[in-house]
């Protein structure tokens, strides 16, 4: 059976019911799709082999001849991994819906729908065009997701985030159709196994880099978000932070780092910078911002280094333990920061559609008034800070003991963040929800069973994660071993 | 005598029709054209296939691209005839069947003579429907630009035939293939002076910078059933000429034809990218844009293997479905007196499926998968990165990201604004449209296969 092409298609279907036949039970309808989804993603589970890196579930059949195009969908622990994510972030976005109501209900859960199996069509597709088919597919959806259902300057925001994203992508297909057409074929693998040259690998990794850098996004190239983040709905935003950035930082790990290993390597040092800047300098920017969404945007840079940072430490260590161990932590962190963020975003959409109100300086008290959504905050905030038992903990544990076996003051800048999102992070929350409560903040209700559900749902997962990493770490480390090794063997010296 | 059926039955047609329609009171227009180019349609195929008197050729390719024509101008004058006033849709009907009676000529001819006639027979019907709307604004002034500019465009490419008669001595193709594999070079001054007339003649033809003049003027003012009509056939039938005129001649291996073409269409590109972003008027952006497109169709074919010509015959289908679905919703837009850019504000609330139509055309226009313009600009970049002209490739490429901007400008206007209007009913026979764009985007192997076995049997026919 083909359950990765079921899978995808079970969400187009999806949307397309939704958006055809569905009147007043449009959540009910999205809310049973996304349950087949799981249904078979559970299916899938069974079948898996996770002691094994090697793809599973290959479909493989040629689909445009004439240009060596193929449609070849596979899985590993780690596609396993982040489709888990995404069904996941896509269950809460739906059972978001019926607490948070928009016009044109049908439509956003249509357009969402779509979005999740684009988003698995990226985690699971191993020939390049295929590939840009589900990544540019992604694009035209937030950009209307933001675009309608978006504050007063979506308009700016969206077109911003589209232009950005289209311009970084459009690059990465000349060097797809450089690629594909030295290795005769769009496939990951025969790209894989193609000897380039260096200057051809520093050409192409800037060429993917445009695409990957500004999804992730990394330092110069993340002007987009924190506009994008604070003008989308929270379901948007949440599904930005949680789905969007990591397939940016997917795309280093499948397609810059293996294929282009010589170019990975020299600039490595550069990369290792930029994520070190995007730690350090976007968290001070964090905490000078007075609006919370755009505080929890730039504190989603601010950790999205860490996933970088990890992935292209594995070029200045010996030790190959070492290495595996950072790039481990790396992907723990997207999947981590995918619950930390989106949970933020998350509660705080909870809260703007109480008040409607997204300057810290104009709320104070809200922790006296709604006790059971403060601590549901409170475990939030402290997931994406990365305190022991959270999600955030392990990944950044992780990338940080890598880092301190490199270099030591690599190691250093990276606990500073740590503290530096304590001091952004929990002084936001000092504002917001302690002291005597303002009036507008005196009329406000607790959250009720349906959000407390939610919430819970996200709970789970963080302290799941944070508790007991070890099945995530068992899932990840095969593949990732493969991948490292991929990424470390050279391609020049070897004359074809 | 039987290879000019189709060319033959379309004259009389032509003919009838005038003569029924002028005398008697017949009044239904729609169903008689309809009727004659059906007819002529089945013909098309029926007849064999071959070479007829060395300079008229019947083959898969000028089939694929007469057919393309006849059913586009079915579809048009369908979809736009309750448009015009009575007399005035006779006058369309009859002008395009003349049209096409060019768009045939031009698409089986070997002989530079027979497809000058085909370029001017194409020509004169298409400056008249450019004037009908001569009562009102603009109309006059665009008919006239036309005509005096296309007018000339024409000597040029009469001019430039002669230079290329004084190089090689024929007016047939073959003859020109003759010349380019002897390469003689006391005679290449006159055969590059030729190229360039001849060059100047086509892409203000075709409507490329820096000869696109006349299109923005002509996109604006002329009537929008013939403007829809302008947009696709002309474009057709002169991007298949050209294909013919290049596989056979073999002219692209000269250098001055690679770098006027190579030019041509990068200006093209950059140039009606910039302009543009800077309109209001909905058809004057959209005809910047057939400007963008032209200069893809052109890209490829600055290369001398089948390949490109391949590519650019791709396009130009691609092109002829996304503006077909462009030009729907303009359409319906304008019928309810919307025609600037702020017009649409809103428009997805009161008419959504007309919405729907223009946003997935943009988008594939956009060149954003899974529409067909994506595939179509994925083929085009890999002929440029194969035949190692990066610069080119990422010229284009930028050009692209930028012109995203002006397509996700009108899905803005419509979508993100709230529209204060009234719920209009629409016809859902019109989704068909995206769903073909969808098709062909995600299943694009039967039709290049099928083109590309057209190439071949063209290419591969003797060059004396």
């Amino acid at each position: 059976m083909y359950w990765l092409s079921l899978l995808i298609a079970n969400g187009v279907i999806g949307a397309l019911c939704v958006l055809c036949f569905s009147r007043a039970d449009c959540r009910q309808m999205a809310l049973i799709n996304a349950l087949i989804s799981l249904a078979i993603f559970y299916k899938l589970t069974l079948l898996m082999n996770f002691s094994s890196g090697d793809l599973q579930q290959i479909e493989q059949f040629s689909w445009i001849n004439i240009l060596n195009i193929q449609y070849f969908l596979a899985i590993d622990g780690l596609s396993w991994a982040l489709i888990a994510l995404t069904l996941v972030i896509n269950i809460v976005v739906i059972l978001s819906s019926f607490i948070i109501q928009y016009d044109r209900m049908r439509m956003y859960l249509a357009l969402f729908l779509f979005m999740q199996s684009m988003v698995i069509g990226v985690f699971t597709a191993f020939d390049a065009i295929l590939f840009y088919f589900f990544w540019e597919g992604m694009l035209l959806p937030m950009y209307l997701c933001i675009g309608i259902w978006g504050a007063e300057n979506r308009s700016f925001a969206s077109m911003k985030f589209f232009l950005y994203t289209f311009l970084g992508s459009i690059l990465m297909l000349l060097g797809f159709i450089y690629l594909g057409l030295q290795a005769e074929s769009f496939s990951f693998a025969s790209m894989q196994s193609l000897q380039l040259s260096m200057t051809e690998q520093l050409i192409l990794f800037f060429a993917l880099m445009g695409a990957f850098a500004v999804k992730v996004p990394m330092f110069p190239f993340h002007t987009w978000l924190p506009d994008a983040h604070t003008e989308a709905p929270a379901a948007g935003s949440v599904v930005l932070a949680a789905l969007m950035l990591k397939v940016g930082a997917y795309g280093f790990i499948r397609l810059s780092m293996p294929i282009l290993p010589d170019a990975s390597k020299v600039l490595a040092p550069m990369m290792i910078g930029l994520s070190l800047i995007s730690v350090v300098y976007i968290g001070i920017i964090a905490y000078s911002q007075t609006d919370i969404k755009r505080l929890i945007a730039y504190s989603s840079v601010a950790h999205m280094g860490f996933v970088t940072l990890g992935l292209f430490l594995i070029y200045s260590t010996s030790d190959a333990g070492i290495a595996q161990l950072g790039y481990v932590g790396a992907v723990i962190q997207m999947i981590s920061h995918a619950f930390g963020s989106g949970s933020l975003f998350f509660a705080f959409g909870l809260l703007y559609l109480r008040i409607h109100e997204r300057s810290m300086l104009k709320l104070q008290g809200i922790g006296e008034q709604l006790p059971l959504f403060s601590g549901f905050f409170m475990l939030f905030v402290f997931s994406t800070i990365g305190v022991p038992f959270t999600a955030g903990f392990v990944g950044e544990w992780m990338v940080i003991v890598s880092a301190i076996q490199n270099t030591v003051w690599i190691g250093l800048l990276c606990v500073l963040t740590i503290v530096l999102s304590a001091i952004y992070l929990l002084s936001m929350y000092r504002k917001v929800f302690f002291g005597q409560p303002i009036a507008e903040v005196a009329l406000l209700e607790d959250v009720s069973w349906q959000e407390i559900g939610v919430l819970g749902i996200l709970t789970i997962v963080i302290l799941g994660i944070g508790l007991y990493p070890s099945m995530l770490v068992d899932v990840l480390a095969p593949p990732v071993e493969k991948l490292v090794s991929a990424s470390l063997v050279s391609k020049i010296g070897i004359v074809s | 005598m039987i290879a000019l059926m189709p060319q033959l039955l379309c004259l009389l047609g032509f003919v009838g029709m005038m003569v029924t329609c002028c005398l008697t009171h017949i009044r239904s227009y729609t169903q008689i054209s309809l009727g004659i180019l059906s007819l002529v349609l089945v013909t098309l195929w029926m007849v064999p296939q071959g070479s007829f008197w060395g300079i008229w050729h019947v083959d898969l390719m000028s089939n694929i691209m007469q057919s393309v024509c006849i059913i586009l101008s079915m579809c048009i004058i369908a979809y736009t005839a309750k448009g015009y006033n009575e007399e005035k849709f006779l006058y369309v009907c009859l002008l395009i069947l003349i049209a096409l009676l060019g768009c045939f000529t031009i698409l089986s001819t070997q002989s530079m003579v027979l497809m000058y006639i085909g370029l001017e027979l194409l020509a004169l019907p298409t400056y008249a429907l450019c004037g009908l709307d001569k009562e009102k604004g603009h109309g006059s002034e665009a008919a006239l630009k036309y005509f005096v500019m296309g007018a000339v465009a024409s000597i040029f490419i009469l001019y430039g035939m002669s230079f290329i008669y004084a190089a090689t001595g024929g007016m047939q193709y073959v003859d020109i293939a003759k010349w380019v594999s002897s390469n003689d070079p006391a005679m290449l001054f006159y055969m590059n002076l030729g190229i360039v007339f001849l060059l100047a003649g086509f892409c203000f033809k075709l409507g490329a910078a820096p000869f696109h003049m006349w299109v923005p003027d002509v996109y604006q003012s002329a009537p929008l059933g013939v403007v829809f009509w302008l947009s696709v056939v002309p474009k057709v039938a002169i991007a298949g000429m050209l294909a013919r005129f290049i596989m056979i001649t073999n002219i692209s291996e000269l250098l001055v034809w690679q770098q006027i073409i190579g030019f041509v269409s990068i200006f093209s590109i950059v140039y009606g990218v910039l302009l543009a972003m800077r309109q209001t008027n909905i058809r004057r952006l959209i005809g910047y844009a057939s400007i963008v497109h032209m200069g893809f169709i052109l890209l490829p074919l600055q290369f001398a293997d089948g390949s490109g010509v391949m590519a650019s015959s791709v396009y130009v289908l691609g092109y002829v479905i996304m503006t077909l679905a462009a030009f729907t919703s303009v359409y319906i837009f304008a019928s309810k007196g919307r025609n600037q850019v702020e017009d649409l504000e809103g428009v997805a609330r009161c008419m959504p499926i007309t919405a729907l139509i223009f946003m997935l055309a943009l988008a594939a226009m956009a060149g954003i998968p899974p529409f067909v313009g994506f595939i179509i600009k994925l083929n085009v970049l890999s002929i440029l990165i194969k035949q190692g002209l990066y610069s080119l490739a990422v010229i284009a490429v930028l050009a692209v990201a930028a012109g995203a901007y002006y397509y996700m400008r009108f899905i803005r206007m419509m979508y993100f604004s709230e529209g204060k209007m009234q719920r209009v009913t629409e016809h859902r026979l019109l989704l068909c449209l995206p769903v073909l764009l969808i098709l062909m985007g995600v299943f694009p192997q039967g039709y290049m296969v099928v083109l590309n076995q057209a190439v071949e049997e063209v290419q591969g026919y003797d060059k004396g």
